[in-house]
């Protein structure tokens, strides 16, 4: 910024710069709904970060039962028959379908950023062991546990996606709370 | 040994703001509303956006106090705040720089040799809204033409010629009113 340029008038003005500021604000409205606002976002916070350590949480269990698991080859454990494998594709394909509803739900909404930001991480966590899961049975064969973990990542992601509209709708809710406090 | 202290006071302070320290946000708000408030007001020509506005930066500066790098003083960050706020009105009301261009050439006006900051105050309130936003913009907050052409959308010749004309207006309504108070 350059404050010294400028000709006679120009530098008498700047100098009685701070003179200038004769308007006052309505302090008590102005900080009341700063306070409000405030309030409202820091609730948020609160609770994306509990229902986000929820998630968390259930997040490295399924993570820890699957590299605690006996997954390989030699691990004794009963393969699938040809029903049960059929069984499994078709949870598999139920599964699919209502991650895939669920995703496009969120996709269609205007959802908050932050919330999806938050989410992604816990999202791609899910991706990975999803694939790591999937990369176990093509090459060891199936076997329960690493299905049932397969399909639980199906089900975390189901709850992201849940939480996630209902944060949004809460966050919706709040604003409108909020514009109702302020008029 | 005194200036030392007061830079650790505002550090302190928003240490405090980091933390959601209530009392300390609103030691922030008070120290700074009324300057604030008038840059808003002297860019937006309107009480109430002004208002608004004031009520949206220190917001904003409270949400994202943990991104303030502390390189600037607190208040230079909050300022830049409120005119980012003031720009995106005007840009929304489509404000047109080449407004003063309508006006038919202004003859250059012999500039006064006193400066009341009070009358400076209201007759920059009274300019069209390129010349009030040019105006504070260079003459008040110290934006070089070049950062003012960024921040406007138009390139710096522009903005040196819209400064110009613009002043001549002030000049004029610096003189209507000082013949309005002698009278």
């Amino acid at each position: 910024m350059n404050m010294k340029s400028g000709n006679e008038f120009e530098n008498k003005v700047r100098a009685k710069r701070q003179m200038m500021d004769l308007d006052e604000p309505d302090d008590s409205r102005i900080w009341s709904g700063i306070e409000t606002r405030l309030s409202f976002y820091y609730q948020r916070r609160r609770r994306v970060l509990i229902s986000g350590l929820a998630v968390a949480a259930s997040i490295v269990l399924l993570i820890s039962i699957a590299l605690f698991t006996q997954i390989n080859k030699d691990s004794g454990l009963l393969s699938f028959s040809s029903g049960e494998m059929s069984e499994f594709k078709k949870q598999e394909k139920q599964y699919k379908a209502l991650v895939n509803d669920k995703k496009e739900q969120i996709e269609r909404k205007d959802i908050d950023q932050e919330i999806i930001d938050y989410y992604k991480t816990d999202l791609a966590i899910l991706d990975s062991l999803y694939q790591y899961c999937l990369k176990e049975l093509n090459e060891n064969g199936y076997n329960e546990r690493t299905v049932m973990i397969l399909l639980d990542t199906y089900e975390k992601r189901i709850r992201i996606y849940d939480r996630i509209n209902i944060e949004n709708q809460k966050l919706i809710n709040s604003k409108q709370d909020e514009s109702k406090v302020l008029l | 040994m005194f200036e030392v202290k007061v830079v650790n006071l505002e550090a302190e302070l928003i240490r405090q703001c980091c933390k959601g320290d209530r009392k300390a946000q609103f030691m922030v708000y008070e120290k700074y509303s009324k300057a604030m408030y008038n840059v808003a007001i002297r860019m937006t020509g309107n009480t109430q956006e002004a208002e608004d506005i004031l009520q949206d930066a220190f917001l904003t500066a409270f949400m994202k106090i943990k991104q303030f790098r502390q390189e600037t003083g607190l208040a230079i960050w909050i300022r830049r705040i409120v005119i980012n706020r003031c720009i995106d009105l005007i840009r929304k009301r489509k404000v047109e720089f080449s407004e003063i261009d309508n006006i038919p050439d202004i003859p250059e006006e012999e500039e006064p040799k006193v400066v009341d900051p009070e009358v400076i105050h209201k007759a920059i309130k009274q300019l069209p809204s390129g010349a009030r936003t040019i105006i504070t913009l260079h003459l008040l907050e110290g934006y070089t033409h070049k950062e003012i052409a960024e921040m406007i959308g138009v390139n710096e010749s522009t903005s040196k010629t819209q400064f110009h004309r613009a002043k001549q207006l002030l000049i004029k309504k610096i003189k209507v009113h000082e013949h309005e108070i002698r009278e």
